[in-house]
């Protein structure tokens, strides 16, 4: 598809806020964009680099016009298609956070653990908030209890991952516990694998 | 606990009422943060765009013409902004 727009007389941000708004609307191969000042014509030009085009700009001293065509195959989401000069980390971050959240007792704090149990239940019921940031829900030492039959959060932690998220339980702790036959959701996880999460999540919640 | 305030219900497991309430609150919240860039928070909550405006005077320039891809801090740092006015701010204007 292609697609042509004119952004002349807008001020900044309008010209590259419209053409964000038509790429995300119609996907196009191609895109056309007409623009009347300097700024407008090196933002727009920057904004369809990031965003997967190859850019040509051809201009008359009064009116710029930048051609963006997208390789065949590009996959939106994945940025540039190549290394473009000055270009911004700030602009390939996902649109989600990647929060990763390590469950490691059956208890929040100290002072009471029937208090503390009742807490636990509570965030992992209420966790389904942080919506699509919750990337990895990982379970070590006596919080891999959660994960096996006859857990009171079993089917929260179940909705959890027919949502999407990742869940990890640790194998080594099922193992310890005698309980690696009774895991009832969830992929058996290793240290490597933790580590790496935890390298690769934006923010790592550890209770 | 369905009964009890939502501020105090810390035991409550997800009921309605306490559900509801964080979600209101949520939308409440900009969540605009310094490493945004100027273009992900104009994008977000066209009214930001009107504060922009108002800081090109103590940048001395356009930020949206000349910063749009860097992040807040970024921005602040350039410019010698203050960080904390601007994005207290951005958060008045994205959630009025």
């Amino acid at each position: 598809m292609t697609i042509s727009i004119d952004v002349k007389g807008l001020a900044c941000p309008g010209p590259v806020l419209r053409t964000k708004e038509a790429i995300e609307k119609q996907s196009p191969g191609h895109i056309s964009v007409t623009v009347d000042n300097d700024a407008a014509a090196e933002n727009v030009s920057r904004f369809l680099t990031h965003s997967g085009f190859e850019v040509s700009v051809d201009t008359d001293g009064k009116t710029s016009v930048i051609e963006g065509t997208r390789p065949d195959g590009y996959v939106p989401g994945q940025g540039s298609t190549g290394p473009s000069p000055g270009a911004d980390s700030d602009m390939d971050r996902e649109e989600h956070q990647k929060i990763m959240v390590m469950i490691a007792s059956q208890v929040i704090g100290t002072g009471d653990d029937i208090l503390g149990e009742k807490l636990m239940l509570s965030f992992l019921t209420t966790l389904k908030e942080m919506g699509d940031d919750l990337w990895q829900l990982v379970f070590v030492n006596s919080g891999v209890k959660f994960a096996i039959e006859g857990s009171p959060v079993l089917d929260k932690i179940q909705e959890l991952e027919e949502q999407g998220v990742h869940i990890l339980v640790c194998g080594t702790c099922l193992t310890h516990f005698d309980i690696l036959d009774q895991k009832k959701v969830g992929e058996t996880t290793n240290m490597l694998d933790i580590v790496t999460a935890m390298q690769v999540a934006h923010k790592v919640i550890n209770l | 606990m369905v009964g009890l305030s939502p501020v105090f219900c810390i035991l409550c497991s997800g009921c309605d009422m306490y559900v509801n309430k964080t979600r209101s609150r949520r939308r409440e919240m900009a969540l605009i943060t310094s490493d945004m860039t100027v273009l992900d928070i104009v994008a977000k909550w066209e009214s930001t765009q009107g504060i922009f405006k108002r800081y090109d005077t103590l940048a001395g320039e356009c930020i949206c013409c000349n910063s749009l891809f860097d992040s807040l801090e970024k921005t602040a740092e350039k410019y010698s902004l203050d960080l904390d006015a601007l994005l207290n701010d951005l958060e008045t204007a994205a959630g009025s």
